[in-house]
């Protein structure tokens, strides 16, 4: 929940690219860009209406051969056919400040999805995995 | 539509006159409800100008002051704020406004 | 007390970690060739690493974000991807520098050729990374590369002509039979091995890791303002010891055994052992702290969770990209790949590539948003300021001088 309605940010410089942390502190990847929805009629302006982070949203910034690059890597591992970015609707969020903060576990984030795949297929399969470091 | 497709857009007038790019996009919490956040951003004006990189290492605008070289080299004049009603074209090569 | 010991030891620990194997390479051999006089080189790195690692050790404790992570922030992401590409493959060349140097060091102590060594230490770095805690890790490393203080035994017993080798430094001159270029090479190389980038990404995630909070602001002061000078000064023994005993025999450095001779012929086989396990220890070190700023590095651009503070499985993708990093480093080093030549190219791009890393934690040692009140004060901007211009100079120099000199041959 926001309290200070009518609050103004600069988007570039302090929402996309900023780091976004989960519930328990846990790093959750990048603002990559923001979803705008433009309203119908002649004056409307755009809202934002949610966070994109991971490759697929990224691929759009970078632009290019190499975001061209990037999407392709990404729609082929991807399980889906045409996946498109992984989107945090505002509901999730917490808090703008430095990072963005949402209020769910990073897990259940779409763009978590990465994490998890490292996790259950390689990490998780070498002995030590889950031991704090002593 | 993303901000990307905007951020970095080059931005001529009506009567085909440019005004550099997009440098950044000034948002105000004043948007519809959105449920378990409260009021969206909305998007209202567009910081236009030439050679944004300085812009975006946050001189200008932000909290960044110093040191002086850095400052003398990358803060330019401050951006030009175009209002988003004054946009009158947006395709995926550039901006038209049309200014007062 | 207790905070004495602290301070105190993490000074002696940045002493030891500040030399790896490029300071041992750049120092010994640009003593074998010129003398003393590109020692001016190594107190201007050390000025630079010093003023640099103090703003990013700062920048890291009060906003808790590593630097790669601001440097995408700021750069935004598409000048930070290519930033991250230059910055990382920089890096994992000098991670398989200091797998190489290691083996070298045990080629030394058994007679078994380095290449079949280096799988061995790369396991065991890999080990070390997985289940020991930050902290320790770091403390072992540092404070057992002190053997290497055995080289001030070493340089007074061998009873220099000090005022010599003084003369040399503080006038110095190019040798006679080598070219400007060649001169001005070394220069930068001994600057890249100095002010090589993973030392900062690794020491500002260092501060994350270990929870620094503004009170821990004296204990960075306190490291790199004392360690990083006394480590430099290792630096200058390794040159002062191959200006006296190397150089006048026209003894090259293309091997370990070179480095370590001149304390070998004033200490005899206890110098030489003494030797070996500093190299040990402080290759293995930067082993780790490469492999590490691997991670570090693309885990802090596309904000994964990254470091040694989770448990492995909570920082998944971290972990494949430092495996990955050092299984990829292993293939290149078994390839017979020369470590010493490999060490020269790392330490000769680092320098070309320092503005990349430099730039960015002057910028954000002056945004207020995350310093508030510890922003830079006048005197950090005015030598940060210098110091760009100058790493902007040598940036630029680099590569002409490279092709010029032909890596300096």
């Amino acid at each position: 929940m926001s309290v200070d309605v009518g609050r103004t940010v600069w988007a570039g410089l302090h929402l996309m690219d900023r780091q976004i942390v989960d519930c328990d502190g846990f790093l959750a990847g990048k603002v990559d860009d923001l979803e705008l929805e433009v309203p119908d009629g002649h004056d409307a302006l755009p809202v934002v209406v949610a966070i994109l982070s991971g490759p697929g949203a990224l691929a759009g910034q970078i632009g290019g051969r190499l975001g061209r690059f990037i999407a392709s890597v990404q729609q082929r591992l991807h399980p889906e056919s045409d996946p498109g970015p992984a989107t945090i609707p505002f509901g999730v969020v917490k808090r703008v400040e430095e990072h963005v903060e949402v209020s769910v576990p990073r897990h259940a984030l779409q763009s978590n999805r990465a994490e998890e795949w490292a996790r259950d297929v390689v990490i998780d399969k070498i002995p030590g995995a889950g031991h704090a470091p002593e | 539509m993303r901000l990307s497709e905007i951020l970095g857009k080059d931005v001529v007038t009506t009567d085909g006159r440019s005004l550099g790019q997009v440098h950044d996009v000034r948002l105000v919490q004043d948007g519809p409800v959105l449920p378990d956040w409260g009021a969206a951003f909305r998007v209202h004006e567009l910081a236009v100008g030439r050679s944004s990189f300085g812009t975006r290492l946050g001189y200008g605008r932000g909290d960044v002051k110093g040191p002086w070289l850095l400052e003398r080299l990358l803060a330019r004049r401050p951006p030009r704020l175009i209002p988003w009603s004054a946009i009158q074209d947006l395709d995926a090569e550039r901006i038209v406004v049309e200014l007062p | 007390m207790k905070k004495l010991f602290g301070v105190t030891l993490g000074i002696l620990t940045a002493m030891g970690g500040f030399v790896d194997i490029g300071d041992i390479v750049a120092n010994s051999l640009t003593g074998a060739r010129f003398g003393m006089s590109l020692a001016w080189a190594v107190v201007l790195g050390v000025v630079g690493i010093v003023l640099f690692a103090e703003m990013a050790g700062r920048v890291a404790t009060l906003s808790t974000r590593g630097v790669f992570d601001l440097v995408r922030e700021r750069l935004g992401a598409r000048v930070a991807l290519l930033n991250l590409g230059a910055s990382f493959f920089i890096t994992f060349l000098t991670l398989i520098a200091e797998l190489g140097g290691v083996a070298l060091a045990l080629q030394l102590l058994s007679d078994v050729n380095y290449v079949l060594w280096i799988p061995l230490v790369a396991f065991l770095a890999w080990l070390v990374i997985w289940h020991v805690r930050f902290e320790p890790m770091e403390t072992v490393f540092g404070l057992l590369g002190l053997v290497l203080l055995v080289m001030a035994v070493a340089l007074w017993k061998l009873s220099p002509d000090w005022s010599g080798l003084w003369h040399q430094a503080s006038q110095p001159a190019v040798t006679s039979g080598e070219g400007h270029p060649t001169y001005f090479y070394y220069a930068i190389a001994l600057f890249g091995a100095a002010m090589t980038p993973y030392e900062v990404f690794f020491f500002s995630s260092g501060a994350v890791e270990e929870k620094w909070t503004k009170s821990d602001l004296v204990l960075n002061k306190a490291n790199v303002y004392i360690g990083f000078p006394l480590g430099g000064l290792l630096s200058l023994m390794l040159m002062a010891l191959a200006t006296i005993v190397l150089l006048p025999r026209s003894i090259g450095v293309d091997h370990l055994s070179q480095v370590a001779l001149p304390t070998t012929m004033a200490l005899g086989k206890v110098g030489l052992a003494a030797m070996i396990i500093g190299f040990f220890a402080t290759t293995f070190g930067a082993a780790l702290e490469t492999a590490l700023s691997c991670g570090y590095t693309v885990s802090q651009y596309f904000g994964w969770q990254w470091g040694k503070m989770v448990r492995p499985r909570e920082a998944a993708r971290f972990h494949l990209v430092v495996l990955c990093s050092i299984i990829v480093a292993v293939l290149v080093g078994v390839t017979g790949i020369d470590p010493i030549k490999v060490t020269e190219y790392s330490i000769v791009l680092s320098a070309a590539a320092l503005p990349l890393t430099y730039f960015p934690i002057l910028v954000v040692a002056n945004d207020r948003e995350y310093m508030g009140d510890k922003v830079n004060g006048w005197l950090a901007n005015l030598l940060g300021s210098v110091f760009l211009v100058l790493l902007v100079v040598v940036a630029l120099a680099t590569i002409p001088l490279m092709i010029v000199t032909r890596a300096g041959s």
